[in-house]
């Protein structure tokens, strides 16, 4: 995609208005950056959509800043980012993206990510107590499993490693179900993709993982109970520590029980299960 | 022993909405931060001031960690959602946007204090209110 790219420049003092017209313009955030006294806040707006430019422009000077304006269409940081990505040792596996050549270690399940755009390079705590609860709080193998918001599809790939019979993944961004599908051919896999909303999905699961944020989790509630199977599990991620409780009450009822939390860092994942 | 810091980056961000796009991306990209796990943490500290533009200070470290804290809303954002209208003036001597009471911006002013540099209660309610004016919406009372 590309985007114009918007500089203004001017007051330390009066850099949120700066910001506020430009972000008024349609940019969905801005970066600031200090030069001594002054400060550049820079932003971003796709290209198809409309810009009046004289219009920002005049809106700015009133407040004191300069404009410039430029094409943007640098992909560099989309690789840079990576260099930071680690293998790590996760439950029964070993993550490592494909540019890695570190050995799997002895007993460790072997997946291979290119996390691209989407979330899930393994090295997050949210990833990893859903690694760990596959791994070591329920058993996957032979069941059918769902993972909802697969990201880079590394919690669905980590399921079917686990031989789990049939295993499909989730998510509502076009960019992570291609990255998810690309990961899942370099892993040899057999996944099962769908941009589909959860209620339009046919059938139950025996596992439905799902790693998002808790405010999200709750708005699926009723979906993402409803997908699980009687005597089936539901593991819950990316819950701030703080939001345990809350989360949890708003989950269990006569039918889900609690079998565990697990906590790491900040963040904490709930196993639930499903009376049979 | 502390670790070592390699950058600093500042953003404004919608509260809930960090993705990968510009400017995240780029910002956090190019310091060789896992832009996906950012956008991760700040959703979910985020989620529930829904609609609130939120500044983000993220911190690098020469191991590639991040840290970050959030700040109070800038007064632009604060001021339409008290004068209950989705966008300020583009001219603000002509046209008025809507308006707030003194009540209003003394809270946000109280809210700001956090933040801002100002020594005085007093100071940020000026503050306050002249950016209040450069949108268009006026302070009555």
């Amino acid at each position: 995609m590309s985007y114009t790219k918007i500089i203004a420049k001017g007051k330390e003092e009066r850099k949120d208005i700066a910001a506020h017209i430009i972000m008024e313009a349609g940019s969905s955030g801005v970066e600031e950056i200090s030069k001594g006294s002054n400060i550049n806040i820079i932003g971003f707006i796709e290209t198809e959509q409309s810009l009046n430019i004289s219009q920002i422009k005049k809106e700015l000077s009133k407040v004191g800043y300069s404009l410039s304006v430029s094409e943007y269409n640098e992909t560099g940081w989309e690789h840079k980012w990576k260099k930071g990505i680690k293998p790590v040792s996760v439950g029964s596996f070993f993550v490592r993206p494909t540019w890695s050549k570190a050995k799997t270690p002895s007993g460790k399940k072997l997946i291979m990510i290119d996390p691209g755009m989407a979330f899930g390079t393994g090295t997050h705590p949210t990833t990893k107590l859903c690694l760990k609860a596959i791994s070591e709080v329920i058993s996957v193998k032979g069941k059918t499993v769902l993972d909802v918001g697969t990201g880079s599809g590394i919690l669905a790939i980590g399921a079917f490693k686990l031989k789990a019979s049939k295993v499909m993944g989730t998510d509502n961004d076009p960019v992570a179900l291609k990255v998810a599908r690309a990961n899942t051919r370099l892993n040899k896999s057999s996944i099962s993709f769908s941009g589909r909303n959860l209620s339009s999905l046919k059938g139950g699961f025996d596992v439905v993982i799902a790693n998002i944020i808790s405010g999200t989790l709750k708005e699926l509630k009723k979906e993402l109970k409803g997908k699980v199977k009687k005597g089936g599990a539901l593991i819950l991620s990316g819950i701030l520590n703080n939001e345990v409780d809350d989360l949890q009450n708003s989950f269990t009822d006569d039918s889900f029980i609690k079998e565990k939390n697990l906590k790491s860092g900040e963040w904490s994942a709930i196993v639930m299960s499903r009376k049979p | 022993m502390a670790k070592k810091i390699i950058g600093q980056i500042k953003l404004q961000i919608e509260a809930g909405k960090a993705n990968p796009s510009p400017p995240v991306g780029p910002a956090l990209g190019q310091h060789g931060v896992a832009i996906m796990d950012f956008c991760k943490a700040f959703n979910a500290k985020t989620q529930q001031q829904a609609g609130m533009v939120i500044p983000v200070v993220i911190t690098v470290y020469a191991d590639r960690s991040f840290s970050f804290i959030t700040k109070t809303p800038p007064a632009a954002k604060l001021l339409l959602k008290a004068a209950k209208v989705p966008k300020g003036s583009g001219t603000p001597n002509k046209t008025k946007a809507g308006s707030v009471t003194k009540k209003q911006v003394q809270e946000i002013a109280e809210l700001k204090m956090q933040d801002l540099t100002a020594a005085s209660i007093e100071t940020a309610i000026k503050s306050i209110e002249g950016t209040a004016r450069s949108m268009g919406i006026k302070v009555e009372g």
